[in-house]
Parts: C-alpha cells; sequence; structure tokens
C-alpha cells in the first residue's frame, strides 16, 4: 500500500508542480490568447456543463472508441495473416510502408468523399491513423514468435487455431500491446483532427469553435480537458497492460 | 514402429547444392530404446526434423507406424533441446503440460489427472500452478518431458535433450528418462552427441557419419535392462562398448568408408 | 529516468513559452526609408485590390514596402495581427465584431470588399446541385448547408435570407468545410446545399449548380462584407502610417472598380484560378468606404444568433 501511495504521489507531482508553476507565472497576464490560469479554471465548470459532456465530449469518445476497436481488430487480424504467410509478408510490406507514412489529415478531404461528412468520416480519419501502428507491430510480433514453440505446436499437431490462439497471439502479444499503446496517443490526436472538418459537435470541434469565436479561456480549458482525457485513456490503457501481459512482466522481473 | 528408407536432405547454398544427408535406412521397433550419434553437424538434428514430420525429406521416405510422414505424424511427441524455449511462458507448468492434451477428446478431469501423473513421473508433484521461468533449466526440460509423457505417444523423439544442461542434473534426466521407457513402453528415438549417454541410455547406438550422411554403425548394447549411473559406467563392458562407437565416431569424422 | 522526465518536460515546457512570446514582431524601416509592413491576407478574389495597388505603385508612392501572407482564413490572421506578426490584416466583419467583443483591441483601417448588392449577380451564393429539391431560401429550412466557418457571416447571413423567404432558419444544421472542399462535397451529396464565394460559385455552376440565396444581398443593402484591419495600439502610435496605408487602399480599391479586366487578370498571378473561370466570376464591389449602416446590421444579426458573448461596440470598431 505504501509503494501504490508512493507511486501515485509521484505520478502526480510533476503535473501538480507544473500546474502550480504555470498559475504563478501566469498570474498577472493581461495577453490575450495566454489568460491567466485562474481565468481558465474559473471558465471550466462554466463552459464544461453536463450537456457539452453530453453533446460534445461523449461523442468524440465513443467515436475514438469505436475507431481504435475497429483498427485493433483489422490491425491485428490483417497483421496475424501477413506475419504468417511469408509470400504475402514481402508482397504487402512495401505498400504498407508507403501507406503508414502518409499523414491521415492530408487524407481527411479524399475520405470525406467516401464516408461523408458524419461519424463514419470520423471514425475513418481515427482508423487510417490508428491502425498502422497495431498492424505493422502485429506482423513484427508474429514474425518474431519463438521458432522451437511453433516447431512444438505443429509436433504436437495442436492445430491452426489452436496454434494460434495459444501460441501465435500470446507470443506476438507484447509487441501488439506496444502498438496499440501508440495507436492510442495518435487515436486522441486524429479524434481531434477529424472534427476540425465539417463538423456539428465534439470536443475538438468545441475546442476550435472557441478559438474562431475568440473564446480564449474556454479554447484553454478544452485543451486542459484534452490533456486529462489523454492522461485517463493512458492510465485505463496501463491497467489493461498489466492485465495482457502481467506474465511477461512478471518474467521480466523474476527471471532467473 | 519408425521405418526410414533412404532418407535424405539437400540444401541450395551459394554456388550448388549441399548434400546434408545422403541415403539413411534404418528400423526402430515398438517399444525400443535408440540411440542417434555422429560427430558436429552430421545432421542428427535434420533426421530428426524429419522424422517428426517438421521437415520434408528431399528423397526417401519415413514411415512410422506403418504410415508415412508428410506431416507431423499422429502420436508422436518431440522433446527439443532449448527447453527454455519451447515451454510457453504465458502458461504455468501445468498448462503448459496440458495443452497437447486439449485435442485428444478427454474431459477436464482427465487430462487434469494425466497431468498431475506426469508431472509426478518427472518428479514434479504439484507443481501446476508455478511458471517455467521461475524453474531451473533442468526443471524445465523436465516439464517438457512431463509435457510429452501426458500425451502418451507411441514415438518420443528427444534431440539432443540434455546437451545444455549440467552434468548432474544430466545424470539424474538420463536416469528418468530410463525409468519413464520402462515403466510406459514408449519407443523412443534419443539424438545425442554425447557418446557416454549414448551407450548409457540405448538399446542400440546408431552412428551417422559427416555429410554427406550416411549410417556408419549399428553397436547392440547389451547392458542388461537396469543400469545404474555408478555401477553401468565402471562396468568393462560399457567401456568396450564406448571405446566401439568412439571408433566410429573417430573415423567418421576423418571421413573414412 | 524520472529526472530525466521531469528536465524534459520543464524543456519542453520553457521551449514552447519562448516560442510564443518571440512571436512579437513588428515593422521595421525598409530600404530608403520606406516603412516595411506585412499584411495577413487570404487568397481570394476579395484581396484583388492590394496586388494591384502593389503593382501600380500605389504603396511605394506611399513609403510602403508591403509584404503580404498568405493566410487560410481569418482565424489565423486575427490572432497575427493581435500578436504583432502582421501590422494589418483582412478579414470579414463579422470575424471582427467577434473579436472585438471577445476583448481584442482591433479597429477596422480600411475597407476591403462589398457584395454588388444586386440578386443574381453577387460573388457570394447559397448553392445547390442541379437536381436539388430545394428552389428557394425558405427551402434551405432543415437542410444541410455548408459554410467555411460557423457562427460567423455566412450561417448569420443565410439566415436571414431564410428568414426573408418566410422560412424558419432554426433547423438548418450549418456544416464547417472549407471552400475548396464544398465543390466535392456538394456533388457528393453529403451537404444539400453550401454558402460559396468566388470562384467555387462559378466551379459549381460549371457542374450544373445553381444558386437559391443571395445572402449577401438579403442581410443588408450593400453589405460591407470584409475590412482592413489593425491593432489599436498601432493605430494610435503610428496614425501617419495607418493613414498612407488607408490612403493607398482607397487608391487601390478605385483602380479596381475601374479596371475590372486588371482585376481579372492579377487574379492569376496569387490564386491558381483557371483563365476560364476567371473570365466568367462575378466579381465584388470595392467601394472605397465602409458601409457602416451594413456593420450594424450584420452585428444585429449576429446578436439574433447568439454568437456574441458580449454586445460588440460597432463604433470602437469602425474607423
Amino acid at each position: 500500500m505504501v509503494t501504490l501511495a508512493r507511486k501515485t504521489l509521484l505520478a502526480l507531482g510533476l503535473p501538480a508542480a507544473l500546474f502550480a508553476l504555470w498559475w504563478f507565472a501566469s498570474a498577472g497576464s493581461t495577453s490575450f490568447y495566454f489568460p491567466p490560469l485562474s481565468a481558465i479554471t474559473a471558465e471550466f465548470a462554466e463552459t464544461w456543463t453536463p450537456e457539452r459532456w453530453r453533446d460534445d465530449v461523449l461523442p468524440s469518445v465513443a467515436r475514438l472508441a469505436a475507431g481504435y476497436t475497429a483498427s485493433a481488430a483489422a490491425g491485428i487480424a490483417l497483421g496475424v495473416l501477413i506475419g504468417r504467410t511469408r509470400w504475402l509478408f514481402h508482397l504487402t510490406e512495401p505498400v504498407l510502408e508507403f501507406a503508414r507514412a502518409v499523414p491521415p489529415p492530408v487524407l481527411v478531404p479524399v475520405i470525406m468523399l467516401f464516408a461523408g461528412i458524419g461519424d463514419g468520416m470520423k471514425t475513418a480519419v481515427i482508423v487510417s491513423g490508428c491502425v498502422w501502428p497495431i498492424l505493422l507491430n502485429t506482423v513484427a510480433g508474429v514474425r518474431s514468435v519463438e521458432p522451437v514453440q511453433l516447431d512444438t505446436a505443429a509436433a504436437f499437431r495442436l492445430g491452426r487455431n489452436r496454434t494460434l490462439l495459444a501460441v501465435v497471439l500470446p507470443g506476438a502479444s507484447p509487441r501488439i500491446v506496444t502498438g496499440m499503446r501508440q495507436a492510442l496517443a495518435i487515436g486522441v490526436i486524429l479524434m481531434v483532427v477529424s472534427e476540425m472538418f465539417a463538423a456539428q459537435s465534439g470536443l475538438g470541434f468545441a475546442i476550435v469553435q472557441f478559438q474562431r469565436s475568440y473564446a480564449i479561456p474556454a479554447m484553454w480549458s478544452g485543451i486542459l480537458l484534452l490533456g486529462c482525457l489523454g492522461a485517463a485513456l493512458a492510465a485505463l490503457f496501463t491497467v489493461f497492460d498489466r492485465a495482457v501481459l502481467h506474465w511477461h512482466h512478471r518474467q521480466r522481473a523474476e527471471e532467473v | 514402429m519408425l521405418e526410414v528408407a533412404g532418407i535424405g536432405k539437400d540444401y541450395r547454398v551459394d554456388g550448388g547444392v549441399f548434400t546434408a544427408v545422403d541415403s539413411l535406412s534404418f528400423h526402430v521397433a515398438e517399444g525400443e530404446l535408440v540411440c542417434v550419434v555422429g560427430p558436429s553437424g552430421c545432421g542428427k538434428t535434420t533426421l530428426l526434423r524429419m522424422c517428426a514430420g517438421l521437415l520434408a525429406p528431399t528423397r526417401g521416405t519415413a514411415r512410422v507406424d506403418g504410415r508415412d510422414v508428410d506431416g507431423p505424424p499422429e502420436g508422436t511427441a518431440v522433446v527439443f533441446q532449448e527447453y527454455g524455449r519451447s515451454l510457453f511462458p504465458w502458461m504455468r507448468v501445468g498448462a503448459n503440460v496440458e495443452l497437447p492434451l486439449k485435442r485428444l477428446g478427454l474431459t477436464r478431469a482427465e487430462r487434469r489427472d494425466r497431468v498431475a501423473e506426469a508431472l509426478r513421473l518427472v518428479d514434479l508433484e504439484g507443481k501446476e500452478q508455478v511458471w517455467p521461468w521461475q524453474l531451473s533449466g533442468g526443471m524445465q526440460q523436465r516439464v517438457a518431458i512431463a509435457r510429452a509423457v501426458a500425451f502418451r505417444p507411441r514415438l518420443l523423439l528427444m534431440d539432443e535433450p540434455f546437451a545444455a544442461v549440467d552434468a548432474q542434473t544430466r545424470a539424474d534426466l538420463e536416469d528418468l528418462i530410463r525409468d519413464l521407457w520402462s515403466r510406459l513402453g514408449i519407443t523412443v528415438v534419443f539424438i545425442t552427441h554425447d557418446i557416454d549417454e549414448s551407450v548409457y541410455l540405448g538399446q542400440r547406438v546408431l552412428v551417422l557419419s559427416s555429410p554427406p550422411t550416411t549410417l556408419r554403425a549399428e553397436i547392440h548394447i547389451d547392458l542388461g535392462p537396469d543400469r545404474d549411473q555408478l555401477d553401468t559406467r565402471s562396468a568393462p563392458a560399457f567401456a568396450k562398448l564406448r571405446a566401439a562407437v568412439w571408433r566410429e565416431i573417430q573415423a567418421a569424422k576423418r571421413g573414412a568408408a | 529516468m524520472r529526472r530525466t522526465l521531469a528536465l524534459a518536460s520543464m524543456s519542453a515546457l520553457a521551449l514552447a513559452l519562448a516560442a510564443t512570446t518571440a512571436a512579437c514582431g513588428g515593422e521595421e524601416d525598409g530600404a530608403g526609408g520606406a516603412d516595411a509592413v506585412s499584411v495577413g491576407v487570404i487568397p481570394i478574389v476579395d484581396v484583388a485590390p492590394i496586388y494591384l495597388g502593389i503593382e501600380q505603385g500605389f504603396f511605394a508612392a506611399r513609403d510602403i514596402e508591403l509584404e503580404l501572407t498568405a493566410a487560410q482564413g481569418g482565424a489565423a490572421i486575427v490572432p497575427g495581427v493581435a500578436a504583432g506578426e502582421f501590422d494589418f490584416g483582412f478579414s470579414n466583419i463579422t470575424s471582427l465584431l467577434l473579436a472585438q467583443s471577445s476583448g481584442l483591441p482591433i479597429e477596422i483601417v480600411a475597407n476591403g470588399v462589398a457584395s454588388t448588392g444586386v440578386a443574381g449577380e453577387d460573388f457570394g451564393a447559397v448553392m445547390v446541385p442541379a437536381d436539388s429539391p430545394i428552389q428557394t431560401a425558405a427551402d434551405l429550412a432543415d437542410a444541410t448547408v455548408a459554410v467555411n466557418t460557423l457562427n460567423n457571416i455566412g450561417d448569420t447571413t443565410v439566415r436571414e435570407s431564410v428568414r426573408i423567404d418566410g422560412g424558419d432558419p432554426t433547423g438548418i444544421g450549418f456544416t464547417e468545410i472549407a471552400f475548396p472542399d464544398m465543390p466535392a462535397q456538394l456533388s457528393a451529396g453529403n451537404v444539400d446545399a453550401a454558402w460559396v464565394v468566388e470562384p467555387f460559385k462559378s466551379l459549381i455552376e460549371a457542374e450544373g449548380g445553381r444558386p437559391v440565396a443571395w445572402n449577401y444581398v438579403d442581410a443588408a443593402p450593400d453589405l460591407t462584407v470584409a475590412a482592413y484591419f489593425a491593432t489599436s495600439q498601432l493605430v494610435q502610435e503610428d496614425p501617419d502610417l495607418v493613414q498612407r496605408f488607408a490612403d493607398a487602399i482607397a487608391e487601390s480599391l478605385q483602380y479596381a472598380t475601374d479596371n475590372p479586366e486588371a482585376v481579372r487578370d492579377i487574379l492569376g498571378t496569387y490564386t491558381d484560378i483557371s483563365p476560364e473561370i476567371r473570365a466568367a466570376l462575378t466579381l465584388p464591389a470595392f467601394p472605397a468606404a465602409v458601409n457602416k449602416d451594413s456593420v450594424e446590421r450584420l452585428a444585429e444579426l449576429g446578436e439574433a444568433d447568439g454568437i456574441f458573448e458580449n454586445p460588440p461596440d460597432v463604433d470602437a470598431l469602425l474607423p
């Protein structure tokens, strides 16, 4: 329990220090675009009413969840297929490296033509960025599964499905989870980017609209909220990581 | 049980073809414990992989239980040299041993019992909940052996399983194999580079040549069914047999006919 | 590891703070005593006069060396002027009213561009595809209409068009799409209508689209659409420069009014509009002065739609 308290204190320590630094450094600010932190926090409760949470924040998070889940499903499925099939890997590798290098914001007008301007488009934008780290890390993870383990599975005739579920996926899971963590960070950014085009609601949309209508303290409050959202999602991911890879973490810690 | 007829393996290399195994023919009867030795690089592992259906031969055949091997044969278990990497670190010991049993159509209770029995046989009773990486090297290899034993295979192929283990542990594991073999009546093909080990364990020792590999010699080991690390190894008959194998291997290394 | 993390965060924060405070530019003296002046503009039809003015030497004659920077919209220009990156900027009136009502200390210094005031022949309109069931402004009720910026001149004037035609604007779904993307989105059917200005209006017409509302005309007679502005600080500290700039602009506006072909030609130098479209598009009006009544009307429309947090002070904004 002591270590948990200590860890929490350490985790919150730097943010608290930065917050205090910001507070005092900006206290007397008259700059339009950098108001005092006290003004921003005062705006916070006024801006982020329950209606805004329901109409802006929740839809954004929901789209992020949908896009991220779709990316994970597609990325892992395709990654396993490509990683396990050698000719397919060699065929697709250059194309994949090309595709992942294209920044999603550049693709947004194109995506808008295919996917319209509603939730589908925003989710597609998120997928267009999130799928790559998951796909490529899955391919790498699958290709690096211990050959002796694959031989064991083959020798015991475990079969394709059981080999996939009991050997390949768990063996590749550390790399896959790494890809998923990268994708989460990208997803939060794209959630905002997708709402800068043809949006009518959303957290990113609200922040941009505040900026456009010169409601600067509200804009900053939105940015703070976005940061907290990102941090909360990262914390949630750590829980997921510990659950899925608990054996991996213990092994690294305890290995004889 | 295992019929190998003219089996061979070629590899394509820069500038041509490398014949690892030229032609091997031998048989292993049901319930036998046969050891295979040879100089380094003589293709012992290649031979085992072809018998296990993990590698396709270039020519010749292997037949297990009367059926051609064109993929891992039914009822065959393999124990690899790299024990640490053949166990799955995301499963505890019990789950590792249980995994191959899952497609045998047994009930959960039957599987659990087989796992417990196998672990008891390898002297790891009660260790189902331990993680593989919490065990020493010798114990990990025992888990791999338990996994093979629980499977109740007809044929057990072992690829230099004790090469990476220290001498004392190796002695214990050798006795374990003989014990399991005599109790369960499995057919065992044991690949090793250790001459002493091959003589101590086997009923027959097959000596391979250098590449392109053929069968150099087949030596019957008539040391009797009860063997003991101390007494058997110090018996004069042991020394004679050991010397015979050693001479064949030296000749093989020299490339003599 | 933790110490490195702390150091990294501090450095990042310090860098960020330094970068933003370094954005304070300001005028410098150009060669030969002329004032080097930076102006933020949007590369559209509306700013053709200032380009003509440079070409004709109206600015040089007043010892002004202009440097034009193209930005995507008022959203980038207003902050740029406020931060001192630009001396002057070009922006639509509603954006300026918004900025002023939020406390930004800016003032209009010269007129920019106005509606022709003639329905059927203006440089901005609400367009629909050829096969659209929408025939008049009132039909836009409950439609999805694309505008380039929400809560700005586009949606407030479009709502007025709908009201004047007897429709109910409260159900219109305005959605923000950049002008260049609008023709494709309209064709694809992702929006029912799009408020556009030239050259996009001509581009959509070339694809068969037709106008259903002339919102600039409906909002107010002879609507001043956009103007050049500066910070109040500049107006107070260097009234001479501001006056010279305003005079040069006025001369440029007059020249543009008198020489419409020159306007079409100069468009080719700072935009990618094809010669055919340049010849076909409807030019806006370039009156010399800001229409104060129309500015007040835009303020009223904005307040009716609730886009201002505080009521704007039109007098403080106007020159």
